[in-house]
């Protein structure tokens, strides 16, 4: 009687939320044995649904099942980055000949560019002004001389060439 | 972390995770996929596992936010444990076995009516056995809190029990 008493006062403060570890499981211990008081039989109830959950386990297989994945995840991983750049062989292939090529091409052309055109010196343009009116007079004429001389060829030419024409035409008629 | 430390150091806790797991989803199957995919989490974790200072409160920690992931995104529906959760009477006369079999279906339903952070500081206490402490660490809930909610549980739980009249 006294017992129950005791554990009465340790289920009220039990359901307080106020019990240690220890205590919870003297509760624990005293309901696993069989129950007289009726007012503690309902708690019986609870704490073995308490214990039957204690039971439960996955299957035994499971543990195994994962080491067996994980193992057979790290041996086809390899094998499944093969199969995906299998087919992409021949292109990786062309694309480094190609890179080679190209990246020989810049080499020699690096190489051998010839040197740069080094700074011409500035004309002294000064030296070659005439220096009196009478060969600045001198220069123009031959400068325009030489246009005129350009000028009465273009001219005789176009006379041949109407010529030609003209005769062509009379043919033609 | 090599298989064999993560046999030692994970697989020793793969009970408590699954309870836990079960208990979140309500179907031993779904626990059991659930418990496998955080193994795998785990296991992706490499070397940083080991860095951890309470490796346990980590791993159940995993189990329960990647078990509620789970159950959101699942289609809505009523949630049931299903018969295949094995249940153990103490009685060995089967009369009254399967009259204790429905007293263990109802508490398990009361405590699923519970709502989910009075249901789980609830199981990881009375099933586990875990401190406050620990339940703090795992559930990343305060400790004042944990015991809150452990009182309002473990009341809402005898008020469901005496108004079943369970004898």
């Amino acid at each position: 009687m006294n017992n129950n008493a005791a554990i009465r006062e340790l289920l009220d403060k039990y359901f307080e939320g106020d019990t240690s570890l220890e205590e919870e499981n003297s509760l624990r211990e005293f309901f696993s044995g069989d129950i007289a008081d009726p007012a503690l039989k309902p708690y019986k109830a609870l704490f073995s649904f308490f214990q039957n959950e204690q039971r439960l386990q996955p299957s035994e297989r499971l543990e195994e099942q994962f080491f067996e994945q994980l193992f057979q995840e790290d041996a086809s991983e390899p094998k499944q980055r093969e199969a995906l750049l299998r087919p992409l062989r021949p292109w990786l292939m062309r694309a480094a000949m190609v890179a080679f090529l190209l990246s020989g091409c810049w080499w020699i052309y690096t190489r051998y560019q010839p040197p740069a055109p080094t700074e011409t010196a500035a004309i002294d343009w000064s030296k070659y002004e005439p220096e009196t009116p009478e060969e600045a007079f001198r220069i123009t004429r031959e400068a325009l001389g030489k246009a005129s001389r350009h000028l009465n060829e273009g001219t005789s030419k176009a006379i041949e060439e109407m010529a030609l024409l003209g005769e062509m035409g009379k043919v033609l008629h | 972390m090599s298989p064999e430390s993560f046999k030692h150091q994970i697989m020793p806790l793969k009970d408590r995770m699954y309870r836990l797991a079960l208990r979140i989803t309500g179907n031993p199957a779904e626990a059991e996929d659930a418990l496998q995919e955080v193994w795998i989490k785990l296991w992706k974790q490499g070397d940083h596992l080991l860095q951890i200072q309470n490796l346990e409160a980590w791993c159940v920690r995993v189990t329960k936010n990647h078990c509620i992931d789970k159950v959101r995104n699942k289609k809505p529906e009523v949630r049931e444990w299903t018969e295949a959760v094995e249940t153990v009477s103490w009685d060995q006369n089967p009369e009254r076995k399967a009259e204790q079999q429905d007293t263990l279906r109802l508490i398990r339903d009361a405590i699923g009516r519970l709502p989910e952070k009075l249901q789980l500081v609830m199981h990881l206490r009375d099933i586990e056995g875990l401190t406050y402490q620990e339940i703090e660490e795992a559930l990343e809930m305060p400790m004042s809190q944990v015991k809150v909610n452990l009182f309002r549980a473990r009341q809402q739980v005898r008020a469901q029990l005496l108004n079943t009249g369970l004898q």
